[in-house]
């Protein structure tokens, strides 16, 4: 219905566009759906990308290490990627590169049920038993962390599972005490979903560990053609307009998110709209328009990643990122 | 002649490694898609300790539901072929489970058994116990009718057809499915890891597919093809000395004679 009244207010407002077909465009995200992709069906919804001529298909992700691959080998070439594992990526010659980082804080947190919470302190870390989903963002900023504290990796006993829902589960069922995920994702939904109550620490609140976070990539030799840089373009300042909407409308975003994942229930869902939106910008990026990220805040996630977790650093950090392809806000069409 | 015979597989091996090391050189590939094999070696050597750690689990896991499937398939076997009776009874929920695909309830293992030993061991007993009961089965049951016979006329006893008869000749067969299933179980145990686990090759696989560490990746893989080899190889000569009369060493033989 809601698409039906976005083409139709379109077909009003623009007659000549009226015969123009949409360009396919897809998209392929983390991670199953939660609540920090509602941004992107905002976009959808509200009819954003359409006014740029685009038809986005979202998809979804298992993982961002897993879904950097995709975009290296051309079979996404746009897609939603943690930004620590895409550097890692490109450190060994993937040629993807940033061009818009929509979270840039780390939400990564251990996951744990609340009546059998740990680890909820430092101390609590060594021995426990930490459930990841191999090819997920969480290992690299996990192994910086675990660097910061002066503990390797070896140090707690690392449970890797091959799916999204199998972490969940072995936390659960006690066969794990925590896994690594993000605060504003598993631990709303997995209470949600099971009614097990559930408790999470921030790795930032507990080393000030973080880096930049969610980020759009795109595959280098497809943003070399002049033709699919004006449909990133394009897809961006749309996708750029559906986080700035969610951001001053949380609660229909969050409604609107729904509509693609209906297991969530709304107050689930605004939930984590409400977390993703506190940490899209940093201290040096307040005012900048969404996605547009701050060399500095590369060079520290570099710093931190390189130190602590054996990313060999790059001397010209412009090989993980670029802003040109952003546009300033209103965010609205080219005419 | 027969030395450059010898030497003729270490040479092919050799090449490819040459021409895996030049081409990843001439034509600069990035490493998240493949070291060159200097680099494998290098880190096969360094990191050692860490692959015999998570080998011996892979191996111990395998090991462990290999043994459990011989000692059920071959009683299973041996009752099949004995009565039509049971055959009919088991033979199509044996076929059942076969066909469900291993990987398909490997997850189910990990929320019914945790992420211990225990799954990984089952997913290896599962995927490499059919090959055995087949082919235990058909080798029971390929004894001529003439062969019974003969052993009956000369007053062998029920027992004695079974033992000195029956099943030397089902012994070919059964070795077929064991080296199958050998090589299977190494699998077996893998897939369980995958799923699942805080140890093992598998798990290291994972995780160095998660860190890009390709070549400690690679080096994982060659860990796993060694075990794989050893145990199809130990199983191989384990039939070389209980069956030297089959046809199988003895064709092998005359051909090197020649």
């Amino acid at each position: 219905m809601r698409i039906i009244v976005g083409l139709m207010a379109l077909l009003l407002a623009a007659p000549v566009f009226a015969q123009q077909k949409l360009e396919k465009f897809p998209f392929r995200l983390n991670w199953t759906l939660y609540g920090e992709h509602a941004p992107f069906f905002v976009a959808r919804d509200k009819g954003f990308y359409a006014a740029e001529g685009l038809e986005v298909e979202i998809q979804e992700g298992s993982g961002s290490t897993t879904v950097a691959q995709l975009v290296a080998n051309s079979t996404s070439p746009v897609a939603y990627v943690d930004a620590a594992t895409m550097m890692r990526g490109v450190t060994n010659g993937m040629p993807v590169k940033a061009v818009g980082v929509t979270l840039q804080q780390s939400p990564m947190a251990f996951i744990y049920r609340a009546d059998a919470a740990r680890p909820t302190k430092i101390s609590e870390i060594k021995g426990s038993r930490i459930a990841i989903t191999a090819g997920d963002a969480s290992l690299a900023i996990f192994t910086a962390f675990m660097g910061k504290l002066g503990m390797k990796l070896e140090d707690v006993q690392m449970i890797t599972v091959a799916n999204p829902a199998s972490k969940e589960q072995a936390v659960l069922a006690k066969q794990a005490d925590a896994l690594l995920g993000y605060f504003m994702d598993q631990g709303p939904r997995m209470q949600l979903q099971t009614g097990v109550k559930m408790g999470w620490t921030r790795l930032y609140d507990m080393a000030g560990v973080t880096t930049l976070s969610s980020a759009i990539i795109a595959n280098n030799s497809w943003s070399q053609d002049a033709k699919n840089q004006d449909l990133l373009r394009r897809f961006l300042r749309a996708s750029q307009r559906g986080w700035q909407y969610s951001f001053e409308n949380r609660a229909e975003a969050a409604e609107i998110f729904r509509k693609a994942a209906p297991v969530f229930t709304q107050e689930i869902a605004l939930l984590e709209v409400d977390g993703t939106m506190t940490i899209i910008r940093t201290e040096r990026t307040k005012g900048k328009p969404i996605g547009w990220s701050d060399i500095g805040d590369w060079k520290d996630s570099q710093d931190l990643l390189s130190t602590f977790a054996k990313l060999n650093p790059q001397s010209d950090l412009n090989v993980y990122f670029t802003n040109q392809f952003l546009s300033e806000a209103p965010y609205l069409p080219k005419k | 002649m027969p030395v450059v015979n010898k030497l003729a597989p270490y040479a092919g091996i050799l090449v490819f490694l040459a021409v895996w090391e030049a081409g990843v050189r001439v034509f600069k590939v990035p490493t998240y898609l493949m070291p060159p094999p200097s680099a494998v070696a290098v880190v096969f050597v360094n990191e050692f300790p860490k692959l015999l750690f998570h080998g011996w689990v892979t191996t111990y896991e395998m090991l462990l539901g290999y043994a459990m499937a011989v000692a059920i398939a071959i009683p299973l076997a041996i009752a099949i072929t004995a009565s039509q009776r049971f055959d009919r009874f088991v033979t199509p929920q044996m076929l059942f489970f076969q066909v469900v695909p291993k990987v398909a309830i490997a997850p189910l293992f990990l929320v019914w058994f945790g992420v211990g030993t225990t799954p990984k061991v089952l997913v290896a007993f599962l995927i490499s116990f059919f090959p055995i009961v087949i082919d235990a089965s058909v080798g029971l049951r390929s004894m001529s009718s003439e062969m019974r016979d003969l052993a009956r006329s000369m007053g062998a006893s029920r027992w004695q057809v079974f033992a000195q008869f029956r099943l030397p000749t089902s012994l070919p067969y059964l070795f077929s499915g064991l080296k199958v299933a050998a090589t299977l179980a190494v699998a077996g145990a893998v897939v369980g890891e995958f799923v699942g686990a805080d140890k093992g090759l598998g798990y290291l696989l994972l995780v160095t597919n998660s860190n890009m560490e390709t070549a400690l990746m690679f080096a994982t893989i060659v860990a796993l093809t060694i075990i794989g080899l050893v145990f199809f190889y130990a199983v191989e000569f384990l039939e070389a000395l209980l069956i030297p009369w089959h046809v199988t060493h003895r064709v092998r033989e005359d051909a090197g004679t020649m």
